[in-house]
């Protein structure tokens, strides 16, 4: 730290962190561990067990969930046949792999091709009314408008949006253009390449070799660049949600994504399809930072928007659920609190 | 209490108030700050082994509080910067006002993108080198360089002038 502006910087950031107290409760640490570790054999001794006793179960839910296999047949193979999941889902999905594959096209290619024949919807921006549960607190709902060229406005409340829009008080970051560039990209261009771009879209230098090394083994699963396409194409899909070019595009590049795997179902009548992130999606492959949290985004079957994200422990209730509410709207139109 | 056990809390009790302050300008909030670091030390504490036998257990402890953190952000990231931030009861000496604006550096700090966030606070808060920073973020010395540069610009603009922000 040599500069004056580091030291600076080094200097107000202490400042801003002086004299606060904080005791840890190490006992309410040591129970949520024990608790933790419990519930962790718990689910690893019953799937063993689980595997035989419910095979009459797991034959019929196997015919609604499969992996999301890759789309490149370069990189279709065994490789994604064995995805082993943190909650011991792999016989289930390995069968489901062989006997459903045959049956069902890949449901997230398949749907791709179809939305990327679709029109662009009328608008500039999609309005999206989020409504965030944490376990055990109250629900929160927010608004975030998304413009398709990538720019972002949020407000608390939905009369506080159109003064955001006034004040041009862009929160983007240029981040979610570069995201909905990378899965328009990858509608028809290259998923190597498309992946790369999406891995490193919160960048604006050129991609590292590190990471460029790795687009090649992609499908090994296990990587960095599984958990940056996953989390970059998140944001992708609800900043251009509205668009059903950059969902076709993130649908083809989670389509790749080893470890993830897809289940069909229904939500409020609609049919819908469930992608649950895998351990190094998560960046969990390393081990710190525990491997039992789960993350899983569900779409709409039919159109690909997104309704639901869940987050927390792979058994039990989540500890985050977001639902969202997609609004086709024009950027005047919400300046104008016409909405 | 066993050997492991006592070497656990000896760890949480040198440890608590420095991941604590990094926590802080993680997130910007101090409560938010002491959940974190609990989640750490529960995670900590699940991975005992695995950390005592790191080579760097600081490292290691401030890998799991970056992983929590994001986790945060992934979910919550999008929510507002605070600007009625909790400042501590402790009274603190305003002496970096004369050169710092303390609000909007923090509210600068915050509206990073979480990598580029994550690294400033470890290099200039936690005072680590470029390599220890890269191998807790996983990511290059390069990037750490580049992740640094462009949230040093950002940061740059709550100093006040006397020299350019780099």
């Amino acid at each position: 730290m040599n500069s004056p502006t580091e030291q600076r910087v080094g200097a107000a950031f202490r400042d801003l962190v002086a004299e606060q107290p904080f005791t840890p409760d190490v006992s309410a640490i040591e129970q949520r561990a024990r608790q933790a570790r419990r519930r962790h054999r718990m689910v690893q001794g019953g799937i063993g067990a689980g595997v035989v006793a419910v095979a009459a179960v797991t034959a019929v839910s196997v015919a609604s969930s499969v992996p999301a296999t890759p789309a490149r047949p370069a990189q279709a193979g065994g490789a994604h046949a064995v995805t082993v999941h943190p909650s011991g889902r792999s016989n289930t999905h390995a069968s489901a792999s062989s006997s459903a594959s045959a049956a069902t096209p890949q449901p997230l290619v398949q749907l791709a091709a179809v939305l990327a024949a679709e029109p662009q919807p009328k608008g500039n921006a999609t309005l999206v009314e989020r409504e965030t549960t944490l376990a055990g607190q109250a629900t929160v709902k927010v608004w975030d408008l998304y413009t398709d060229d990538g720019r972002y406005f949020f407000s608390q409340t939905e009369s506080g949006l159109p003064a955001q829009v006034q004040e041009d008080n862009n929160q983007g970051n240029g981040i979610f253009a570069r995201e909905i560039a990378a899965a328009e990209y990858a509608v028809t261009g290259n998923l190597d390449t498309a992946a790369l771009k999406m891995a490193w879209a919160a960048n604006t230098t050129p991609p590292p070799a590190w990471i460029t090394d790795q687009v090649k083994d992609i499908s090994a699963g296990g990587l960095q660049i599984d958990n940056y396409v996953w989390e970059n194409s998140e944001d992708a899909l609800t900043a251009g949600a509205g668009n059903p070019q950059v969902r076709a595009g993130v649908l083809r590049l989670v389509s790749i994504l080893p470890g993830v795997t897809v289940t069909h179902g229904t939500v409020d009548g609609q049919p819908t399809l469930t992608l649950t992130a895998g351990a190094a999606e998560l960046g969990g492959s390393g081990g710190a930072g525990g491997s039992s949290y789960q993350e899983a985004t569900t779409i709409n079957a039919e159109t690909g928007i997104p309704l639901k994200f869940t987050g927390g422990p792979a058994s039990g209730p989540p500890d985050t659920t977001v639902i969202w509410k997609l609004t086709r709207v024009t950027l005047a139109d919400i300046a104008a609190g016409k909405f | 209490m066993s050997r492991s056990e006592e070497e656990y809390r000896k760890f949480v009790g040198s440890r608590a108030a420095s991941l604590h302050r990094t926590a802080y300008l993680l997130c910007g909030d101090w409560h938010l700050a002491d959940d974190l670091v609990q989640e750490t030390f529960v995670h900590t504490l699940r991975h005992w082994r695995r950390v005592e036998r790191a080579d760097n257990r600081n490292a290691y402890v401030n890998r799991i509080l970056i992983n929590e953190f994001k986790r945060h952000w992934r979910r919550y990231g999008r929510l507002p910067v605070r600007t009625d931030i909790d400042r501590p009861e402790v009274a603190v000496p305003d002496v970096s006002d004369e050169v710092v604006n303390r609000a909007d550096l923090l509210r600068a700090l915050l509206t990073l993108p979480a990598r580029q966030r994550a690294t400033v606070v470890l290099r200039y808060l936690e005072g680590m080198s470029e390599r220890e920073t890269a191998a807790v973020m996983r990511c290059s010395e390069g990037t750490v360089k580049s992740q640094t540069a462009r949230a040093l610009n950002t940061l740059g603009g709550c100093l006040k002038p006397k020299e350019s922000p780099l």
